[in-house]
């Protein structure tokens, strides 16, 4: 599958009774930064753990790299990966640390050592024990020993969980770098969208073990554009309408809806303007620019679908998904 | 795998109770021979009782120390508890397994590897306690008690026999240090494990027991206790139950949520 580094197929994972995966899918393309979001609990490090090899498979496949997860390790020496919290021995020091996970890869240039190092801007603190270094200088340590061996795909889970804001800020930095550098695609959780949106090229949203989404980084962008949000039985002719009327900037989303990013635009004057050159128009709603918002639309969503399901009322009622749309019935300006 | 072995290698090189360790083995093996005790944690009984009698009351030679200090592997057996939590027991306690496993190697290679660490420091503490022995006992003006071709001939059987079936008795500590995630119970196990044995011996009678009564083979071994025709059964038994422990330990531990 050239150009594919993870493809994950049909994953189902359960503990008991409590379903952790469902039927989960998803691609990560080579070159990728694929951010992978969900609450706690969503299922993101259980998918992790599974494509490291670390929680046996149940249902589904994974193939990492060319080679298939539980059939062969092959494929996990060409990766790194930091899961839940870094795991390092604390009598050691920042570079014993590094010299022993040089020795497991089989590297023995002493360089990689310092260049990782460097890297994560551990120079200072080399010689220091991890058990005595901070949380934010052991995720350092947990990314260097990751990043050693020069790995074509890089795991992190929840990697800015106890950063500082300066930390986080550093660690983005990291992460675009070894993503530019060394194109390293990388594959980061985070249960904070606008963190991983800094980073990420692609994102997938995962809740209660489903993956409701999984969208690019234009479309996330074109999915979170603030403005006024008008449907329309024509879109085509509306556009038409607005354009003439120099209304705008504005984006026709589908057939039915356009998006008019001024703020100023009154959607009265609008409103009227469209009746009057035969568009019927079926609601205006305001959009918001939040990422938070949008994420939480679409798991709000997703639980109605979950509802739905379980009263035994598979799609009769399901609303058609516009995620990014904030219009409430008290911003509604129906004409 | 050789990787591994070295990387542990490394580790404890750098952990100072690898060090507290060796010097508790050297210290240890000087009292036993300046203080010309014999015995350890074991039920006595047999030809065991016999020898250790005969060595109370006879004057030492270096073979007499060395075969004195083979009776108390017993003891020798706790101290290396610290081995087994230094080269696996932290591996599991800290879960840095999880850098390891993920570095590329196989289940069976990484307790594979970890038992070859073991087996290796075994026979290295074990040798450093006879020729602790050995330099002691020469320090203290005695002789070797017999030629020294035979003495070093009979240091290497002791050497191997002992670290090989404490090894065996290690191994039954991994199997359920990889089950349970304690260190804490392989710990009491193998603390536990040759009394019970030695115990139920005597006790119940079941002569089967002598076969899983590693210590006390591994003495009878070095002492020639058992006859060399003799010895396969025990041999063979102890590789089985290698085999099943690190075999048992690969396979439990890919099915497990690590």
């Amino acid at each position: 599958m050239i150009g594919t580094a993870l493809d994950i197929r049909g994953v189902g994972k359960r503990f008991g009774r409590f379903t952790a995966l469902d039927n989960v899918s998803l691609a990560v393309r080579k070159g990728d930064i694929y951010g992978l979001i969900g609450e706690n609990g969503a299922g993101k490090t259980t998918l992790m753990r599974l494509i490291c090899g670390l929680s046996p498979m149940q249902t589904g496949s994974i193939d990492l790299l060319g080679q298939r997860i539980g059939r062969s390790q092959r494929a996990l020496s060409r990766i790194g990966a930091v899961i839940e919290s870094p795991a390092a021995f604390g009598s050691l020091s920042v570079t014993q640390n590094l010299k022993l996970a040089a020795i497991q890869h089989g590297l023995s240039d002493s360089r990689d050592i310092d260049e990782a190092i460097e890297f994560v801007g551990l120079a200072e603190k080399r010689r220091t024990k991890a058990r005595h270094l901070s949380l934010g200088q052991r995720q350092r340590l947990g990314l260097a020993m990751a990043i050693l061996h020069h790995p074509d795909f890089l795991i992190l889970d929840e990697p800015i969980n106890g950063l500082d804001p300066s930390g986080i800020m550093e660690f983005r930095q990291l992460l675009k770098r070894l993503n530019e550098e060394r194109q390293t695609t990388i594959l980061i959780s985070s249960h904070i969208l606008s963190e991983l949106y800094q980073v990420s090229t692609r994102f997938g949203i995962i809740h209660q073990g489903h993956m409701v989404k999984e969208l690019t980084r234009p479309e996330l962008d074109a999915a979170n554009q603030a403005g006024l949000l008008v449907s329309v039985d024509q879109a085509p002719l509306a556009a038409r309408i607005l354009d003439r009327a120099g209304i705008g900037p504005f984006e026709v989303n589908d057939d039915h809806h356009l998006l008019i990013r001024s703020d100023g635009a009154d959607p009265g004057h609008i409103n009227l303007m469209l009746v009057q050159g035969g568009v019927l128009v079926e609601g205006f709603s305001r959009q918001e620019g939040s990422l938070e918002k949008y994420y939480l639309n679409l798991l709000a969503e997703q639980r109605q679908m979950d509802r739905q399901r379980a009263d035994g009322r598979p799609d009769e009622l399901r609303v058609d998904q516009q995620p990014n749309q904030q219009g409430t019935s008290g911003e509604d300006e129906n004409r | 795998m050789i990787n591994q072995m070295r990387a542990d290698f490394y580790r404890q090189a750098h952990t100072i109770g690898c060090y507290v360790l060796l010097a508790a083995t050297i210290g240890f093996s000087v009292l036993l021979t300046l203080t010309k005790q014999v015995g350890g944690m074991m039920v006595s009984e047999g030809n065991t009782s016999q020898l250790m009698e005969q060595m109370a009351h006879s004057p030492w030679s270096v073979l007499t120390g060395v075969k004195a200090l083979t009776m108390s592997t017993s003891v020798l057996l706790y101290f290396d508890i610290a081995l087994f939590v230094i080269v696996i027991g932290y591996e599991f306690s800290q879960k840095t397994y999880k850098n390891t496993l993920i570095s590329g190697i196989s289940r069976l290679q990484f307790i594979g590897a970890k038992y070859a660490v073991m087996l290796i420091d075994l026979l290295g503490l074990t040798l450093v306690y006879y020729l602790t022995c050995l330099a002691t006992s020469l320090a203290t003006g005695r002789g070797l008690g017999e030629s020294a071709g035979k003495l070093a001939g009979d240091i290497a059987i002791m050497t191997i026999a002992v670290a090989f079936f404490i090894s065996v008795t290690f191994s039954l500590g991994i199997i359920l240090l990889v089950a349970t995630g304690s260190t804490i119970i392989p710990a009491v196990f193998v603390v536990v494990w040759p009394l019970a044995v030695a115990m139920l011996t005597v006790f119940a009678h079941w002569s089967w027991l002598k076969y899983v009564d590693f210590i006390n083979v591994a003495m009878n071994v070095a002492l020639s206790l058992i006859k060399v025709g003799d010895l396969w059964p025990y041999i063979g038994v102890s590789v089985g139950v290698l085999a099943v422990t690190i075999v048992g330990s690969a396979l439990i531990i890919r099915r497990k949520e690590l």
